[in-house]
């Protein structure tokens, strides 16, 4: 194999993308623990978390976006439908993952700096909302038997969920007061002195955990495909053992 | 496009008369409303005057969330399968959506009205703006029914299981919920109206969005 299809070719673990998810996670870990950061009253330290919780939301959004994208893409399309919900299905399973991480770093910050686990923070609930519904998703395909009903059923409650979850997550903690930065009257990050520094680990690192994501997401996708593979030569193997 | 309204026309006619055919439905969801508010009642031990104005408005809203739901969740499961086999060679998949929505969205009004009714006859009410109020309420009721309807829709096609289109629903109408207690709280309590202005100019959006979306899905739904 050249050097060319190791580098472009997607399904590589060399693929340029996927070098490049593992150079700036490793920069970000490295930089982001060991970089001096401003001394600000109440954030201390904690100011680095920012380069870990805010990425979870960046790529939940990404994630959700795309499998909201796949859902329209697997509803007019006639061809290669199975693979069309495997990525929806697998994109709504890694943003709910994300979403599941941000919450759990985002915990983890609110309990030093606003002095509780949970708040009664919009963002918060809001986001826990939204990972509510995607359950909800998740239930649904549970429910269903048949295989293109459940791909068709679960990217019509995808594509209905997706305007609520816009709605709860973006708009409404917009309207109410929230601890959080950037919202009910406190100033944003940009605000604070986020030196050049900063802005590189914290870019790399929303990009960087994107592509992780995208790499997980890409791998179990192809571990559908093979089980589905794997399911009809089975099935195919077994009609040729009945015909004898 | 102008066949689409006469065969929504047609299907709310339909609606109507099934309606009136199976008025058990409707009485027994004039019970459930009776039952539910006696419930209240008596869990605050019927001492309504004790109630401060935060929590009547919480447990109203609660009452009129499961009140609609109850109304709204049934939106297809009258329907057999060989009167969906029927609806496929008559009527398109949009007039259907159409008249369930357009129906389903007027019932829980008219529902949500009765529940005022009733249960500022029990609590007493102390909402001090009440046009605003009941706009308010009707915005989010409406609001409800379009997604218990399309959710309900997704339910029946996954094999009508009703709880399921809790489940489904649920989440979803938390954000309606949201503004309407935002805003019907700054009804009750008198303020200018300029101030629930936001959260019902998005309630609005989001109903045109919900009734829009499902306009749009239901095709791909229904001939699954």
């Amino acid at each position: 194999m050249s050097i060319h299809q190791t580098f472009f070719n997607n399904r590589s673990p060399l693929a340029w993308w996927k070098i490049a998810s593992f150079l700036l996670l490793l920069f970000v870990v490295l930089k982001g623990f060991t970089s001096p950061v401003p001394r600000l009253p109440i954030l201390n330290e904690t100011i680095r978390n920012l380069y870990f919780h805010v990425p979870m939301w960046f790529g939940m959004t990404a994630f959700l976006l795309i499998a909201f994208v796949q859902a329209i893409v697997y509803l007019n399309s006639k061809t290669n439908k199975a693979l069309q919900d495997f990525r929806s299905v697998e994109y709504t399973n890694m943003g709910m993952c994300f979403g599941v991480l941000g919450i759990i770093t985002g915990m983890l910050w609110a309990k030093s700096t606003w002095g509780a686990y949970w708040t009664t923070d919009p963002k918060l609930n809001s986001a826990a909302i939204g990972m509510l519904i995607y359950s909800a998703y998740i239930v649904l395909r549970g429910s269903i038997q048949d295989e293109e009903q459940r791909a068709r059923i679960s990217a019509v409650f995808n594509i209905f969920a997706f305007p609520a979850f816009v709605s709860l997550v973006y708009i409404l903690p917009r309207l109410t007061d929230s601890l959080h930065p950037g919202s009910g009257g406190n100033p944003g990050f940009s605000q604070y002195d986020r030196d050049r520094e900063m802005n590189l680990i914290f870019y790399s690192s929303g990009l960087g955990f994107i592509l992780l994501g995208v790499w997980i997401t890409t791998l179990r996708i192809r571990l559908r495909v093979l089980k589905l593979k794997l399911g009809q030569r089975f099935t195919q193997s077994s009609a040729v053992i009945d015909s004898h | 496009m102008h066949l689409i309204l006469r065969e929504t026309i047609v299907l709310l006619q339909k609606e109507f008369s099934l309606e009136w055919k199976n008025r058990h439905i409707f009485q027994s969801l004039l019970l459930y409303l009776g039952s539910t508010i006696f419930i209240m009642y008596y869990s605050f031990l019927g001492k309504t005057s004790a109630l401060n104005p935060f929590v009547w408005l919480s447990i109203y809203w609660l009452l009129l969330t499961f009140t609609t739901f109850n109304a709204v969740a049934k939106a297809f499961l009258g329907e057999t399968a060989g009167r969906v086999l029927f609806y496929g060679t008559v009527v398109s998949a949009e007039a259907l959506i159409l008249s369930k929505l357009v129906y389903h969205m007027g019932l829980s009004i008219i529902v949500s009205l009765i529940s005022w009714v009733l249960f500022s006859i029990v609590f007493d009410s102390p909402v001090q703006d009440l046009a605003l109020f009941l706009l308010i309420q009707a915005l989010a009721v409406a609001g409800f029914a379009a997604v218990i309807t399309m959710s309900a829709g997704i339910a029946y096609k996954a094999g009508g299981n009703f709880s399921l289109s809790a489940i489904l629903s649920f989440p979803i109408l938390i954000p309606l919920i949201i503004m309407a207690v935002k805003a019907s709280k700054a009804a009750m309590d008198g303020l200018d109206r300029s101030v629930s202005w936001d959260e019902m100019l998005l309630l609005a959006a989001l109903n045109v969005i919900t009734v829009a979306v499902s306009y749009l899905l239901f095709p791909y739904l229904w001939k699954a």
